[in-house]
Parts: structure tokens; sequence; C-alpha cells
């Protein structure tokens, strides 16, 4: 798990000075936020979306969000959280996004033993995640198997099993309450069980 | 607990995260349950494989992407702030066009009757002064259709105040008659609610008729030159008001008399303490249609006399006019 890049990552003390230095029109502050962030949020982004060039433009895109307004951040919550709010926002838009859900569609009709019709050319643009998963066959199938869980399970597991959130923060950033949470995290395990039944 | 109590703290169990009596209810209910340690035992497989599963670096040219589309937005912020959130700016956007077209409209009022007034010029300005008629507003209307403007027809001022209306009497209305294809209103004007009313039928005489006729009257005048016929405001000569050789001089072919119609019947109405209210137009052939004047009911003979040197009455409704101060004569001018 990245528990080490979080917790480099998470020193809300140096979060709290760079956005101060940020609001008092310090140009580099933002590029600083930026490079300490962009692994984890972009990693975020592409366990949600599960396509690597998605995964780029959402991270991209909640980094353009944060800039925009981070002057209304009140410090309530942590940044982190702030910014895991607002990456799964982003995520969750791509991925009820009607070009998102086409080319999902086009790929889940490639059916290569259909004989009369022969085989299909599926023009899949997303990048194979073959490629990033080449040296770890299960990490692979995993990534697939929580691929295929429906978008308010699938949010929830990538929280707490791949970036280790608590509950209750995983409760803050969804805003599903934490009983909802919890009961929603065993039904998505169940699915992986019945998914990776054959892996693990 | 039950199967489903167990799984949702399941993990929990495995991370040592659940407390001591949760603990103590999970494994008793492992021991008797298969399914359950189906369950746990997937668990510690799929968290020591997630355990594994790889972290990815973003891209190279992470933060230029960041800072172009930071620009971008800035270049479009314009239009995010006038128009997004879509479902919201937009219909406020089109409710204030709306409402300021009204507005516009309501200002404007281009729909006014009064906005159709036929042709380039406009319609003879009628005034209370019936019996000092205003000249000037009337060579203001057309100044190139009369040449001479008779100038002792102002009338004498003690009939004036009798054929002025009073005006508790009066009221504004606008009138709107001319409904027919082709005609359009050419002047809305004060109505006297309590006239009388008469509707005459013309055809303009021929020239040999309007020379008897002419002749006629110029007769009967020298014979009885002191008799006023009635005429309630006096002081006008006939002569100087109808002037047929004037007329006759100025109008060169039956289109122009046509043309002069509104002019004759003007003159022969302010001499009587009478004014035109209203009259209608045929918007195809710029002929006027129905001239309505009013004027007080005791001038009515002497109107209808001088009205017959020009034009062939072959019509009345009804055959005369009742009682009442003021009379409103409608007048369909036919071909």
């Amino acid at each position: 798990m990245n528990s080490e890049t979080k917790k480099a990552a998470r020193s809300n003390q140096e979060d709290e000075t760079l956005i101060r230095d940020f609001l008092a029109e310090n140009i580099n502050a933002f590029d600083r936020l930026v490079l300490k962030y962009q692994d984890l949020v972009f990693n975020l982004c592409f366990r949600i979306v599960g396509d690597y060039d998605d995964a780029s433009d959402c991270a991209q895109e909640t980094f353009i969000k944060v800039h925009a307004n981070l002057k209304n951040f009140a410090f309530r919550s942590s940044f982190t959280t702030w910014l895991y709010r607002i990456a799964i926002n982003t995520c969750r838009t791509m991925l009820s996004s009607s070009g998102n859900r086409m080319r999902k569609k086009m790929v889940r009709i490639d059916r290569p033993g259909d004989a009369e019709s022969g085989p299909v050319e599926i023009n899949d643009c997303s990048s194979d995640p073959g490629d990033l998963f080449e040296k770890n066959e299960q990490s692979r199938v995993i990534h697939r198997a929580i691929d295929s869980l429906p978008d308010e399970l699938k949010v929830l597991v990538v929280l707490r099993d791949l970036e280790g959130n608590s509950y209750e923060e995983i409760s803050e950033i969804t805003g599903v309450n934490l009983g909802t949470v919890k009961s929603r995290l065993a039904r998505a395990r169940h699915l992986l069980r019945e998914s990776l039944r054959e892996v693990l | 607990m039950n199967c489903d109590q167990v799984k949702m703290i399941l993990a929990d169990y495995l991370d040592g995260t659940a407390t001591e009596k949760e603990k103590a209810s999970v494994a008793a209910h492992l021991k008797k349950c298969d399914n359950c340690r189906d369950e746990l035992r997937f668990l510690k497989k799929y968290l020591k494989a997630i355990g594994k599963y790889p972290t990815f670096q973003a891209p190279d040219d992470f933060l230029k992407g960041v800072h172009r589309g930071i620009e971008r937005r800035q270049r479009s912020g314009i239009v995010r702030t006038l128009f997004f959130p879509l479902s919201v700016k937009v219909p406020l956007e089109a409710a204030a066009l709306v409402a300021l077209a009204l507005t516009g409209v309501l200002l404007f009022r281009p729909y006014r009757t009064d906005l159709l007034d036929y042709g380039p010029e406009q319609a003879p300005a009628v005034t209370e002064h019936a019996a000092a008629p205003d000249r000037k507003a009337t060579r203001d209307i057309a100044p190139g259709r009369r040449q001479a403007l008779p100038e002792n027809n102002v009338a004498a001022a003690p009939e004036k105040k009798r054929a002025t209306r009073p005006e508790p009497a009066r009221k504004d209305a606008a009138v709107t008659v001319g409904s027919r294809p082709g005609e359009q209103i050419q002047k809305q004007e004060t109505a006297d609610i309590q006239a009388a009313e008469i509707t005459l039928a013309l055809r303009l005489k021929s020239a040999h008729e309007e020379k008897a006729a002419t002749e006629d009257l110029v007769t009967r005048e020298s014979e009885d030159a002191a008799a006023d016929s009635g005429i309630i405001v006096g002081g006008t000569s006939l002569r100087s008001s109808a002037a047929p050789e004037a007329q006759r001089a100025k109008t060169s072919g039956r289109d122009e008399q046509r043309a002069d119609t509104i002019w004759a019947i003007d003159d022969l109405a302010r001499p009587l303490g009478g004014k035109i209210i209203q009259t209608v137009m045929d918007k195809t052939t710029g002929a006027p249609r129905s001239v309505v004047v009013e004027l007080p009911s005791g001038n009515y003979p002497a109107f209808i006399e001088r009205l017959g040197q020009r034009w062939n009455i072959f019509d009345r409704s009804p055959a005369a006019p009742r009682a009442s101060a003021t009379l409103r004569i409608t007048m369909h001018i036919q071909d």
C-alpha cells in the first residue's frame, strides 16, 4: 500500500503554509502543492476510473478546481480530505459522462467467440492495464474486479482498501454516513469474492 | 451476531481495529459458520494481494497540463460566469430577456392603432376652436395641396360659445372603426357621447352638375342676402369657404378632386362650427371612404345644402336627425 506516500502527504502544517502562501499570491506555492499531491491524486483517479489517460485528465481537472476554489477553503477539514472529495467528484463526473459509458459498453459487447458475426474489432482507446500490471498478474485481475463494481461501491473499496482511509474519513469524503459505508464495503467485498474466486 | 453483521466487521477483526466485544462475537460466530470462515479466508488473501497493488507516478508533463487547464479556464471565465451552471443561469437570463422585451413593447407600443395612419400625411389636427378654425394646422398637414386658403372664414365671436360643446359632456374615446380590409383609421379624436347621428351616402358630382348647383346657390343668395339660413355660426362667406371656382382651378382631374374630398368637407364644416372627427381612407387607392363630421345640429341644413353643391346625396339614414345639440354626420363616399 502507499501508506508511506500518504504519511508524507498528510503533513497538515505544511499544507496550511502552502495554502496561505498561495492566497498571498506566491506563485510557486500552488505548484508545490501540485507536486506534493499529484501522485496521490493520480493513483486515486486511476483506481476509480480504471484508465491511465482518463486518470490523468481527472487528476489535472482536480487541481484546476483546487486552484479555482482554494480561496474558499476554510481549514475546517484537512486539505487532503478536501482534495480527495474534489477528486472523487471529478471521477464520478467522468464515470457518468456519456462518452465514458459508451466506451465501456463497446468493450463489453466484444465477443470474439461469436461464430456468425465473426470477430468484432473494438477500438478501445484506453491504455491497456496489462502494460501497467506487467509484472503483477494478480493485481491486474484485482484491478479489473474492482473496476467492474458499481461506482458507489468502487469508490468505497478504493478509499478503504487501496488508499487506507478510515471509515470516518471515507464518510467525510463521500458524504455517506458511517453505517452505510460499512455495509456497502461488506457488500463490495462479497462481490469481489465472487469475481476473484478463481484467483484468490 | 448474524452473518451480515459479522461480514461488516470482518475486515476490522482481521486488522485488529474491532473492539474486544466485537472480536469475541466474531470468533464465536466463525466457529459455527463455514460461509463466514470462507469470507475470512478470502479477505486475508485479498488484503495481502491489495498490499502488492502497484503505485504509479503521474505523467511527466502533469504540472504543465494543470497550468494549461488553469489558463484555459481563465480565458473562458466570462462565458462560465455568464452561462454556468446552465440549469440556473440560462433560464434566469432567458426570463430577464423576455421581461426586457415586454418592457420595451409596453413602453413603445408598436401595435398602437394611431401608428397605422395612412400615407405620408397626418390627419388634420381638429381642435376645440370650432368657430375659429386654426387654418395653420390644416396648412401643416399638406402644404402642397392647397393653393390658397380663405382668410375671412373666421367666425364672429358671439355665436362661438353656442357652437362650443360643454366640457362635462365629453369624453376621450379612441375611435376604432374601419375594420374592413383595405381600410385604416386615419385619426383618433374626441367624441361627443350625446351627439345625434346621421349617415349619408355621397358621390362626387360631375363638373357640369357641380357648376349648375353652384349657380343655383349664388342666385338664391343674391335674392335673399339677409337671410342667414339658420346658420348659428355666422359671418362666413359661402363663396370664400366653398370657392368652387378656386377648387376647379386647382383640381385638374377627377382623382385630384377625390383626393381633396377631406379638405372640401373640412371647408364646409368649419365655418358652420363643425369639424372632422374621423376619416377612413382606402389603403389601396388612398381615396377617402368615410368622413365623420360633428357640428351643431342647427347648422345641419346649411351643411347639407353646401354639401349638395359638389356631391350627390343619394341616401340618408335616418331621413332626419333626432333633436340634439350636436350632430355627428357619417359620410360614406362612393366613386
